[in-house]
């Protein structure tokens, strides 16, 4: 559980307040559509064949998932044959004990990590600097983040909510002399300080985001390089995945490579893709000498059981927050969990627990923006839907009001004479005398009118207007 | 966990999830994307500059070597880190370096030392030259394996990286590359870099040479005509 967050979750809706009134995260979030999102839509339009790769990356991790346990054990034989070690965490508490024990067996206090957010799901720098082991984040946003002791707000660009000038506040800390707001020059000294740290870390730290049963290969990818130095300088590396990241053979591999970063970033292909096969080979001078894998449930076979399952397919690149409106106008943070946006309403309440996250499925308007960029098409909104069903049945999700209101609904829907007889009442009644567009309902149904209009019922059913006039222009040829 | 109450776990929840599988409908599987009838390497230089990589192709030896000698000028560079590869051995690249007083640096040279004063030379060295297994034009990457003789840092530490690649070594599609993998084993170790580092964590403004090479050259070595 994510206590950390609980506090927060709470606040759903006073966090969404204040990121509407934030007006540089705002600036930043209007352009997420045309930046991130354009180039996501501009990419897939230029490629040929995409529709039939999404569904062929949809397929893939459908079947993968249908024998993800010989999938798994193939995996982890195959990295034991390499000279690799392999580890089990039924969550993440076990998961930070696992890398600890590691970590404490080779006496390592320091170490470098590369952009994880499976890491950031366990909290493992939490774990690592109570046991006073510096762990220092090597992404250049996640490093400004670390620094500013923040969480990330967005997949692929963490550091998103923050501008040029509070960046360069944040990392003058670590500078002996104030830093200019110039891009340019903050990542040059990050790029300075955070060798230092490379070169004298004893054990990198990485996620996994895709791991090759067939081969035993795990493939991790980055713009800037710093997945590489983790996985290149130190001499241990710790890769930590969810179990679902799985894919059964190397020939899968370029399907998910060709849409992963056009996703993400609108790039044919990221900058760097590194396939790691097993620890260093004999007489090979860089490459970690010893390599672990720690595979992670904390959670997840409980939702491969459920019809939420194919919240498993997710590759992490981010393209349904960018597609997003609630995203676009509220931001990371507000959500509360480590996952943000579309796929955050759905993961959030399925490995934090759904009464606390209990405004996340309702964080959305269920356009379908989502489903249509995600690159492996999940079905975003038919999971929220779910969630809130779920929350309904439990008692959770309305208040008795709107209960109460739906039973009457519901009980009138069935009962057709109930229904026509509302329905005359409404028109004879608000129908006749209101305006066409209500500008206040009353009472508790303010909410709904306090930004936007409430159309009137029509002056005549649509009913009436079939049988004295429709069924004659309209209806079936009378012979 | 054991492995095994863990694999159990695992299967039991592949077995209660089927009823809940995705609906895919059935597809015939994706083709590389065809050449269709493009010069490969000026397809992949093309690219290449896309990615704000910067490339050139050389007709013969000779130009491939002024190529890169003119690239490190630029850079100042005076220590560089080589590959032992056939394809820069061939070009008689180490010895043209030092001829035009460049301190050249090959593993073989680096297994002597210890592995702090490795360290010390490899993340002080200004320029990298590898060869490369493929290049593929459609995303301009340069695909590089590793092996003893082909040291990851090389391409990685130093700010100016410069891969080496023959006219041939270049292929339309990703899907090719892969297909090429599935008759040999995989090195321990295989990076595809298309492009300079980069991030975009700042204002989602572009900035280059965050951890890897901000320089990223690759000079192709087609026939001379």
């Amino acid at each position: 559980m994510t206590d950390f967050a609980r506090a927060e979750h709470h606040q759903f809706l006073e966090a969404s307040q204040a990121a509407l009134a934030d007006e540089h995260l705002q600036s930043m979030l209007s352009r997420l559509g045309e930046t991130l999102g354009a180039r996501n839509r501009q990419a897939f339009a230029q490629l040929p064949q995409s529709d039939q790769l999404r569904w062929q990356a949809k397929a893939i991790k459908d079947q993968a998932l249908a024998q993800l346990d010989q999938l798994l054990a193939q995996l982890a034989q195959n990295i034991r044959a390499l000279g690799g070690h392999v580890h089990w965490a039924a969550d993440g508490q076990e998961a930070c004990r696992i890398v600890l024990s590691i970590l404490q067996s080779h006496g390592i206090d320091k170490v470098v990590k590369s952009k994880s957010m499976t890491t950031e799901e366990i909290h493992l720098n939490r774990s690592l600097e109570q046991a006073g082991i510096e762990a220092v984040e090597t992404d250049f946003g996640e490093y400004v983040i670390q620094l500013a002791r923040q969480r990330p707000s967005h997949l692929v660009a963490p550091a998103i909510h923050m501008t040029v000038e509070q960046i360069a506040q944040v990392l003058s800390q670590e500078s002996p002399e104030p830093l200019p707001p110039e891009p340019e020059k903050l990542t040059a000294f990050a790029r300075q300080k955070l060798r230092q740290y490379f070169a004298t870390a004893g054990a990198g730290i990485t996620g996994v985001n895709f791991a090759v049963a067939e081969t035993g290969t795990i493939v991790i990818i980055s713009n800037e390089g710093n997945a590489r130095l983790t996985t290149t300088v130190p001499p241990v590396h710790i890769a930590i995945m969810g179990m679902e990241k799985v894919i059964p053979k190397l020939e899968h591999l370029p399907v998910f490579l060709k849409i992963l970063a056009r996703a993400a970033t609108g790039q044919k292909l990221s900058v760097y893709t590194s396939l790691l096969t097993g620890p260093r080979r004999a007489a090979e001078q860089d490459g970690p000498q010893e390599f672990h894998l720690i595979i992670l449930d904390n959670g997840r076979s409980r939702i491969l059981a459920s019809p939420l399952r194919e919240s498993l397919f997710c590759i992490r690149c981010g393209a349904c927050l960018n597609a997003c409106p609630v995203y676009r106008n509220i931001g990371g943070h507000a959500y509360g969990g480590v996952y943000a946006g579309p796929i955050g309403a759905v993961l959030t309440p399925l490995y934090d627990g759904l009464e606390i996250n209990c405004h996340l499925p309702h964080a959305s308007s269920l356009c379908g923006a989502c489903q249509a960029a995600c690159p492996v098409r999940i079905a975003i909104p038919e999971m929220l839907i779910r969630l809130r069903e779920q929350l309904v049945r439990s008692g959770q999700g309305a208040s008795w009001r709107e209960r109460w209101a739906y039973g009457l609904w519901a009980w009138m829907l069935r009962r057709p004479w109930a229904y026509g007889w509302a329905t005359w009442w409404a028109t004879r009644t608000l129908g006749r005398w209101a305006p066409r567009w209500l500008r206040r309902l009353p009472g508790k149904l303010h909410g709904w009118t306090a930004h936007r209009d409430f159309p009137a019922p029509a002056p005549r059913r649509f009913r009436d207007w079939w049988a004295q006039e429709g069924r004659h222009q309209f209806g079936p040829e009378q012979s | 966990m054991e492995e095994q109450a863990f694999l159990e776990q695992v299967a039991q929840a592949v077995k209660q999830g089927h009823r809940f599988r995705s609906q895919v409908p059935s597809q015939p599987p994706v083709s590389p994307v065809p050449a269709e009838g493009r010069d490969l390497v000026e397809w992949f230089l093309q690219e290449l500059q896309q990615v704000g990589g910067v490339g050139h192709r050389a007709q013969g030896a000779q130009e491939t070597r002024r190529t890169i000698s003119t690239w490190l000028h630029q850079h100042q560079v005076r220590e560089v880190l080589l590959w032992e590869h056939k394809v820069l051995e061939e070009l008689g690249l180490e010895d043209h370096l030092r001829r035009q007083g460049l301190k050249t640096w090959l593993p073989d040279q680096l297994a002597s030392f210890s592995a702090e004063e490795r360290k010390q030379i490899v993340f002080g060295a200004q320029a990298g030259i590898t060869a490369a297994q493929w290049a593929v034009a459609e995303s301009g990457t340069v695909v590089l394996p590793s092996t003893p003789s082909q040291p990851r840092s090389t391409s990685l530490l130093p700010p100016v990286a410069i891969a080496v690649v023959r006219a041939q070594q270049v292929v339309a599609d990703l899907f090719e590359v892969f297909q090429h993998w599935e008759a040999a084993p995989l090195p321990s170790y295989v990076a595809l870099v298309t492009g300079p580092s980069k991030t975009g964590d700042i204002q989602l403004q572009l900035t280059t040479g965050v951890h890897g090479p901000g320089h990223w050259y690759v000079v192709v070595w087609d026939q001379e005509r």
